[in-house]
């Protein structure tokens, strides 16, 4: 939230604009209600470099155009686990302390009403969610965790359980006023 | 000769047509029934964006469209838009006009190599361009890069036809302005540029009009416009209210640029009377100046040409094994050419089939119908891809879902988008196949039908064949509507360079570019050729 202090202006970027940084302002909705959040998209407003998505905004702090940013984890780990050239002066500060920023994004898996193979769609779901396909995420060069399936991360992630994430539950996420919120502020 | 330049890529308005042309035509003669009938469907075809576009937006619920319209977000990218679109405007002027005067009317050295290189920008997509500022000086954005990398991509838009102009201009008239006293400067500006204004304004309303439709060059500088702000809002909350409230208001903003070029255009008259004087105009001794002149024109083409060219050649050369490494990504670039060829011949196709009634209809009549048919394919096209593509979204998922997320559909928005490059190339064609020479196959005891495959057809083939090379150069380097229509799984080069530079990985873009750079060659060549006839 300190982000939106003055002490900060120009000196923080994100890809504010992106569909991926809606989750993060969704975490601050959840955790600090409407008011706050408000004045706090004010603040990212008037102090964050905006860039065009994670990656964008990792390489800027990487050229020392900005001295932090808000990404997600698994980017800078790709990075890594290339060349590192877009992340080689860059280290990553994890929240921690039940913080907004600290949010654990999770990606789900829905099945539509209307799907004519909703029974094969089940099966997938249920596949990628299972072992299998737990391990062949964690096995990837995503960089994400597995929470399925009892599946370890890959070795070079930070591990999950000292992440400190504020307690949310993804459910009570509010998309459309999380769109509302960013559209008054003139992020989107 | 022509008294009015041609305008480059074929996205300018109608224009009166200059003595000699309007020779030919005789009002009615030649048009059968069904060729008006597929030409007012092509029309019909082609406003459909606008009709959708306009449909929504009034019956949106005023409240809620008023709230995303007043408020502070949309004056910006308001401020911005036109910002961008008066200082790019006005250094492209300035740019084209200077470096058309300089190869035109002075003693520079090098003249045939100046023309080239003044060209050859266009043949580097403006977002590659961006790419290769960006990645050079990483760091380069907001306003200052925005003006820069677009008026260093568009600036050959004046410069082509007002250097078609200057090498047209009567030197007679700035002969007698000489004799009547005035000097050279007042000359220039009293009599010359005046002459050169249908030419700069046709150039400007052409820059105008593609700065705003660029969505890759701005996002890359960080610079938004109402163009990158709908794709933005399409990437969170796809056609959705704001999305196509936005593309009303770009909507709008184009249709002023239009109107506004038209009046500015006015009714004076460029042409002359007679044959005029057939001896080259009068050069300018540059003297002492020429070396500034080479220097202030070598650096416009290192900053144009060299500096994309050069950066591209640096990402392929530079990183050998982020080339290797990327093995899947160097050969998704195969598929993704020939996806991209693939796509770019049936735009083509289809273009030239819609475009060939409306072509047809507006040599062969001069009546309020044809003029009609054919502004309505220009106001079409003028708008942003962005724009276009969203209005076939709406309108698909809506009424033939069918039709969503197919090539069927991306291929309709390339024909909306592009139409008038073929229409321009069909009908300079056509014009000088006259109409008698159907009525004389027709007197000979063919039918229309047979008129058309046996006389017409082959008399249009090399305008057709420019038209294709056109469409084709324009749906190989078309990155917004592409984005919005491709279907899941289909990548061009365009969506194939835009995934990877998007993410400011630029040795993995560089290949998608070099290849769309090959691609859009025989354009620039093409643009080359076509004044030099005229002017001959």
């Amino acid at each position: 939230m300190d982000l939106a202090e003055p002490a900060w202006k120009g000196r923080w970027g994100a890809g504010a604009a992106g569909a991926d940084f809606q989750a993060i302002v969704g975490a601050v909705l959840a955790t600090q209600g409407e008011e706050r959040t408000t004045a706090w998209l004010a603040g990212l407003k008037d102090n964050a470099r905006i860039y065009a998505n994670n990656i964008a905004t990792m390489k800027a702090v990487n050229a020392g155009e900005v001295p932090a940013g808000v990404i997600y984890h698994y980017y800078w780990y790709r990075d890594r686990a290339k060349t590192g050239e877009g992340s080689a002066n860059t280290r990553l500060h994890f929240f921690r302390g039940s913080d907004p920023g600290a949010f654990v994004s999770v990606s789900g898996a829905g099945v539509l009403a209307a799907s004519e193979h909703a029974a094969d769609a089940q099966r997938f779901v249920a596949f990628v969610t299972g072992p299998t396909g737990q391990r062949v995420l964690a096995e990837s060069d995503t960089m994400e965790y597995p929470v399925g399936g009892g599946v370890a991360a890959a070795p070079a992630l930070t591990p999950l359980d000292e992440l400190e994430p504020p307690s949310i539950d993804p459910a009570e996420l509010n998309g459309p006023t999380v769109v509302r919120l960013m559209t008054d502020a003139g992020v989107l | 000769m022509r008294a009015t330049a041609q305008a480059p890529a074929g996205r300018e308005t109608h224009r009166p047509a200059a003595p000699g042309h309007g020779l030919g035509p005789v009002a009615g003669a030649g048009v059968p029934r069904w060729v008006v009938v597929a030409a007012l469907g092509v029309a019909a075809l082609t406003l459909l964006p606008v009709v959708v576009v306009t449909a929504r937006a009034v019956t949106t619920d005023p409240g809620a469209a008023a709230d995303i319209l007043l408020r502070p977000r949309l004056a910006e990218l308001l401020g911005n838009t036109l910002t961008l679109v008066v200082l790019s405007g006005t250094a492209c002027l300035g740019l084209g006009i200077a470096a058309g005067w300089l190869v035109e009317r002075t003693t520079l050295p090098l003249r045939g190599l100046w023309r080239l290189l003044l060209v050859a920008p266009l043949a580097v997509p403006a977002f590659v361009n961006a790419y290769a500022w960006v990645s050079l000086r990483p760091g380069t954005d907001g306003l200052v890069a925005a003006v820069g990398v677009t008026t260093l991509s568009y600036f050959p838009f004046v410069y082509l036809p007002v250097a078609a102009a200057l090498r047209g201009l009567d030197p007679a008239l700035e002969d007698s302005a000489r004799a009547l006293g005035l000097g050279p400067v007042a000359v220039f500006g009293r009599v010359v540029l005046p002459q050169l204004r249908p030419a700069a304004l046709g150039g400007l309303l052409l820059v105008s009009l593609h700065l705003l439709a660029e969505f890759g060059a701005l996002e890359l500088v960080r610079f938004p416009t109402f163009t990158v702000a709908i794709l933005q809002q399409y990437d969170t909350s796809f056609a959705g209210a704001t999305a196509e409230l936005l593309a009303l208001v770009l909507l709008v903003v184009t249709a002023g640029i239009l109107l506004t070029e038209h009046l500015a255009r006015g009714r004076a008259r460029y042409a002359r009377l007679g044959p005029g004087s057939r001896r080259r105009a009068g050069v300018v001794p540059l003297g002492r100046w020429t070396v500034p002149a080479l220097a202030g024109l070598g650096a416009l083409v290192v900053a144009a040409l060299g500096v994309p060219l050069g950066s591209l050649a640096r990402w392929l050369g530079a990183a050998p094994d982020a080339f290797s490494e990327t093995a899947s990504d160097a050969g998704a670039l195969v598929p993704a050419t020939l996806t991209t060829l693939g796509l770019a011949a049936a735009a083509a196709a289809v273009t030239l089939v819609a475009a060939f009634p409306v072509a047809w209809l507006v040599t062969r009549r001069q009546d309020r119908l044809a003029a009609a048919v054919e502004r309505a394919t220009y106001l079409a096209s003028s708008l942003p891809g962005v724009v276009v593509a969203l209005a076939l979204v709406t309108l698909t998922v809506r009424a033939v879902p069918v039709l969503y997320q197919s090539t069927t559909l991306l291929v309709v928005a390339y024909t909306v988008l592009f139409l008038p490059r073929a229409v321009v190339s069909l009908r300079a064609a056509l014009a000088q196949a006259p109409p008698e020479l159907v009525d004389a196959a027709r007197a000979l005891g063919v039918g229309y039908g047979g008129a058309l495959r046996r006389v017409l057809v082959p008399l249009a083939l090399p305008g057709a064949l420019a038209g294709t090379a056109l469409v084709v150069v324009a749906t190989a380097t078309e990155l917004t509507a592409t984005l919005l229509l491709a279907p899941t799984g289909t990548r061009t080069l365009a969506t194939g360079f835009w995934a990877a530079s998007d993410s400011l990985d630029y040795a993995a873009a560089a290949p998608y570019a070099v290849v769309m750079v090959l691609l859009s060659v025989p354009l620039t060549w093409l643009l080359l050729r076509r004044p030099t006839e005229e002017a001959g």
